[in-house]
């Protein structure tokens, strides 16, 4: 019995380092006063069960899952090159080698000892040669045990003998249920009426032509290839939508009585499965084949079938299936396909506000990035609702939604994107100074800049003086003289620095004048300047980058007068000088 | 295979075994199968109480019909079942609170005297029924040892509820499986489809897996011995001639799967359906049983691939080939024909195999797959067992054994006239 069910609809979390610990992080004891031996076995189930639990968790791609399975590969290889074979017994709760337990764990949602149990495996045996892909096949069982509300096709047991492992031995007993029951179980149960086949079933007997004797044919393996690839993992998309017509066809039988909702399920299961599996063909024709149900006649027997046809439609563009849609798209492509636009406007009503409503929740970086593709298709015939739906978000979805609207709007939605440096949320600031920084330059954007660089914190300021140096906007440079005067008591020495260097790029030499007057030297017999050490800062790296000579000949007449913080600064300026001399040479 | 290749190989595996739940069914299960509980314990310790008629009782029952119908259109069947201290709703640990614990207990204790460990509920009960299982759940328990089936009586005329036993782990004195005969396992088999059929036909959910450990037997001894899949159809049973059939269907159809080459996997969803295939008969009597057979295994609810394919077997196992079903139902069309003809039958004459082969052999490519049915002529022999032949030395003889491979010659049992005709019956034999 199971209490985790799997989250992968869900986003995954990181992979915690404390996971990656074989003390027992899942509710697994260490057996006490082992020696060296059993020790290691220990410490390797209990990474066993850790890694089986952590697929539910954590995303299988992680880079510490990773690390922990290569661990893992590694402590069993070398376990089983030492020891020939580990024949362990399992119990309730323990796993034990030789009698000695050296697994225990009496959480029976953790328990790796308890599932194995419960299904009715009481050895496994595993031997040398055990490696990656039995490790993974095991690793899948144990996994796939830790869900499941509806398991009633498969259990431990009978995965392990569908694994067909070479190197790996299970002991079971009968029946499905380990536990014992008391009581007979020949007693009689309420509702459980003898029933026999009736002896005439499949009678008449088929009528079949005359007699003509078979003759001993070889089937080409080719022939036999087709028949399994019929039951194959590919086939199984066109077998379900096979299953659906032929129910379609049954339900229209008036002789069969049948409703729709003793079918409704399993249309839910197979939507689910198709869109899980990256089947955008087969989601297409499911979607045609509902739409064609919901355009047949509603039966006498069945009056509420249009009505449910019609929820099971909805139901394939709500939130959860437009984001098991969106999930389908491999992560390593990143890319919006025709098809999957396709699918998503048979199945979603409004297919814009559908993605935005997923793009909300979504964590995944591959999946946004196909939510957004789709966004900017959809958002084209409606740009107002994807303004109305950003001004209502936060976070990374507003910064999704500006990415969009700047995509869809292009150059007229410049203005608007630029307003956005000035936004409440660091995300979409971000995201706005992203494609300010790569947008043409205009005077509409220039103030925006302005407003939105008095406003952002050092980190986007810096980002904000990129753009103004690539603007070479000397409007620019006025305020940001002024800003540098009026804060220089609370800059940072390395923004004071960037500030400079802008600053330096804007001003040219006709600026020099200023800079040197923020290095003019204190009064009397003291070293050193009269403004604050930011001020300096801005000035020498100003001077830095001014290619006339004479911002080199203000640099070297300062650093006399410089006492010891700023003479870093002014020899650094100088310095900066000659490695851009030095470059333009090259 | 690298750690990325294995990572990328569990992250599907976990989603595909994703599809059989989903979070959002487990999280209702545990609200919903909380409040279930605590509405039975409610209903037990009331019906103490207060008559059947009271008002109070009303309400109560009222609210356990309503939820109960929620569980079952989400699950098919409701399992509540009682492990130790805990106690799960399909699979889902009903979580309590400390305070609340103390009502799971009191279920279980009421639960305990009458030696119930689990109970099912296959189809909706209306308020009064919900009261008559509070009452009888309230009542003094019988003796031990025979607590279970007295309230199993009480409850007789609720098809749709069924009693589990207590649940215990169980230490010592088990028994490994071991590697049977055939016969042992097809017994067991028999005992298995009689139970499966007395459920299904009780309006119960379909248990595949049960069915699935007998095929996943069978599997692995047939291999050892591919001749005794043949003998089956000619064997009669003390089961009756239904579950019979359903033995031979399954083991013929096993035979022929591996003929095909399937992946064991594969085989044993094959077993499962053709095991299950004919189910439909329990509700239909004759025609139509194909869609009652779907509609009975249509209850089952969680993805796999077995389920569908199941599904596809059952509805199509009757079409010919050129109607183009599914691999299942073709090879089910197959052994299902060939088991019909050659299988004893009350008051209708049987073929003799060889008989029934070619009469099938005619319609190759028609109603039988054509590739398919070459294969199956290869497994069974061009003298299938059971076939009686007449050598040139005048002596008879009937065929033992089933696949005429190199090395392999075929089993033959030699017998005399009046032998043979004495044991099959058949005059001029």
């Amino acid at each position: 019995m199971t209490e985790g069910v799997d989250g992968s609809d869900e986003p995954k979390t990181p992979f915690p380092a404390a996971a990656e610990a074989d003390t027992g992080e899942g509710g697994e004891q260490k057996p006490q006063g082992l020696g060296p031996r059993y020790q290691r076995v220990s410490s390797l189930l209990t990474r066993l069960a850790a890694t089986a639990r952590s697929f539910l968790l954590y995303d299988a791609g992680n880079e510490a899952i990773n690390r922990f399975l290569t661990g893992l590969l590694e402590s069993l290889v070398s376990t089983l090159q030492s020891e020939g074979q580990l024949v362990l017994a399992v119990l309730p709760y323990e796993l034990k080698l030789d009698d000695q337990p050296v697994y225990l764990n009496r959480d029976r949602e953790r328990s790796l000892a308890f599932r194995l149990h419960r299904d009715g495996v009481r050895t496994l045996t595993l031997r040398k040669g055990f490696q990656a892909e039995e490790l993974t096949r095991l690793l899948e069982i144990l996994s796939i045990r830790y869900t499941g509300v509806n398991q009633r096709e498969d259990d431990m047991v009978t995965l392990l003998w569908k694994a067909r492992f070479e190197h790996l031995d299970v002991g079971k007993v009968e029946g499905i249920v380990p536990e014992g029951t008391e009581g007979s179980t020949d007693e009689p149960t309420a509702g459980s009426p003898g029933v026999a086949l009736p002896d005439d079933l499949d009678l008449p007997r088929p009528e079949l032509p005359p007699p003509k004797g078979p003759t001993w044919i070889e089937v080409a393996p080719e022939r036999l290839q087709a028949l399994c690839d019929e039951v194959g993992e590919a086939a199984l998309p066109a077998d379900c939508l096979a299953l659906l017509g032929r129910l379609r066809r049954e339900l229209a039988e008036p002789r069969h009585a049948m409703t729709f909702g003793e079918v409704a399920h399993l249309f839910v299961e197979v939507r689910d499965y198709l869109l899980s599996v990256d089947r955008l063909a087969a989601l297409k024709r499911f979607g045609a084949l509902l739409w064609e149900m919901a355009g047949e006649d509603t039966p006498d027997w069945d009056p509420g079938r249009h009505a449910a046809v019609y929820d099971l439609l909805d139901s394939c563009g709500d939130r959860r299936a437009v984001r098991r849609l969106l999930r389908s798209v491999p992560a390593e492509e990143r890319r919006l396909r025709p098809d999957l636009i396709e699918v998503l406007d048979r199945v979603c009503p409004e297919p814009l506000v559908a993605v935005m409503d997923t793009l909300a929740e979504e964590e995944g970086q591959a999946t946004r990035a196909v939510a957004r593709q789709a966004l900017e298709h959809y958002a084209r015939r409606k740009p107002g609702l994807l303004e109305q739906r950003f001004l209502l978000s936060r976070g990374r979805a507003a910064a999704d939604l500006l990415r969009v609207m700047m995509h869809v709007g292009g150059e007229a939605a410049a203005g608007f994107v630029a307003q956005q440096c000035l936004h409440a949320d660091a995300a979409v600031q971000d995201e706005a100074l992203w494609h300010l920084a790569r947008m043409p330059y205009s005077g509409a954007l220039g103030r925006s800049l302005f407003e939105a660089f008095r406003m952002a914190d050092s980190a986007r300021r810096g980002r904000i003086l990129e753009i103004v140096a690539r603007s070479a906007d000397t409007r620019f440079l006025a305020p940001l003289a002024s800003f540098v005067e009026e804060r220089a008591g609370q800059l940072a020495t390395d923004e004071a620095s960037h500030i400079g260097r802008v600053l330096g790029i804007l001003g040219g030499a006709e600026s020099i004048s200023r800079w040197q007057a923020w290095l003019q030297p204190a009064g009397g017999r003291r070293k050193g300047f009269e403004g604050p050490l930011a001020r300096v800062v801005a000035a020498a790296t100003a001077l830095a980058f001014i290619r006339a000579e004479a911002a080199a000949e203000a640099l070297g007449a300062a650093f006399d007068d410089a006492d010891e913080t700023s003479q870093p600064w002014i020899l650094g300026a100088l310095a900066q000088r000659q490695r851009q001399a030095w470059e333009a040479v090259r | 295979m690298s750690i990325t290749a294995m990572q990328r190989s569990l992250e599907k595996a976990v989603a595909r075994a994703s599809l059989a739940d989903d979070r959002d069914l487990a999280g209702r299960l545990r609200d919903e199968g909380q409040r279930l509980v605590f509405l039975l314990n409610g209903l037990v310790r009331s019906s103490r109480l207060y008559q059947a008629d009271n008002a109070a009782m009303d309400g109560l029952a009222t609210e356990t019909s309503q939820m109960l119908k929620r569980l079952l259109a989400l699950l098919g069947a409701v399992h509540i079942v009682m492990v130790e201290d805990q106690i799960y709703v399909n699979e889902v640990r009903v979580r309590m609170k400390e305070r609340e614990q103390e009502l799971l207990d009191q279920l279980m204790l009421e639960l305990g005297r009458h030696e119930v460990g689990g109970l099912s509920f296959h189809s909706p009960l209306e308020p009064e029924d919900i009261k008559s299982v509070g009452r009888a759940l309230a009542a003094t328990a019988a003796e031990p040892g025979h607590a279970r089936a007295a309230l199993g009586g009480r409850l007789s005329g609720l098809p749709g509820v069924e009693l589990g036993g207590r649940y215990r782990f169980r230490l010592k004195g088990e028994k490994l499986a071991v590697t049977r005969d055939t016969g042992e396992i097809l017994r067991r088999g028999a005992t298995l489809v009689q139970e499966t059929l007395a459920q299904l036909a009780g309006d119960r959910l379909p248990h595949p897996l049960l069915v699935r450990r007998v095929v996943i037997d069978l599997v692995d001894t047939l291999g050892d011995t591919p001749s005794r899949a043949a003998i089956v159809p000619l064997r009669r049973s003390v089961h009756g001639v239904g579950t019979q059939h359903l033995l031979s269907v399954t083991t013929l159809a096993l035979q022929l799967g591996r003929a095909v080459g399937l992946p064991d996997a594969a085989l044993s969803d094959l077993g499962v359906a053709a095991m299950l295939h004919d189910v439909g008969y329990t509700r239909s009597g004759r025609g139509g049983h194909e869609v009652a057979g779907a509609r009975m295994l249509l209850r089952q609810r969680g993805f796999h691939e077995g389920k569908i394919r199941r599904l596809q077997a059952t509805l199509e196992h009757h079409l010919s080939a050129e109607g183009g079903p599914s691999l299942f139902a073709r090879i089910l069309r197959i052994v299902d024909d060939y088991d019909v003809l050659v299988a004893p039958r009350p008051g209708a004459p049987q073929l003799p195999p060889p008989t029934a082969q070619a009469a099938m052999w005619a319609a190759r490519g028609t109603l039988y797959d054509p590739d398919l049915l070459a294969l199956f002529v290869r497994t069974m022999g061009l003298y299938p067992p059971g076939s009686l032949l007449e050598l040139s030395d005048g002596r008879w003889v009937v065929s033992l054994s089933g696949a005429r491979a190199i090395g392999h010659a075929t089993a033959w049992k030699t017998w005399t006239s009046s032998c043979c005709a004495s044991s099959c019956g058949r005059s001029g034999c």
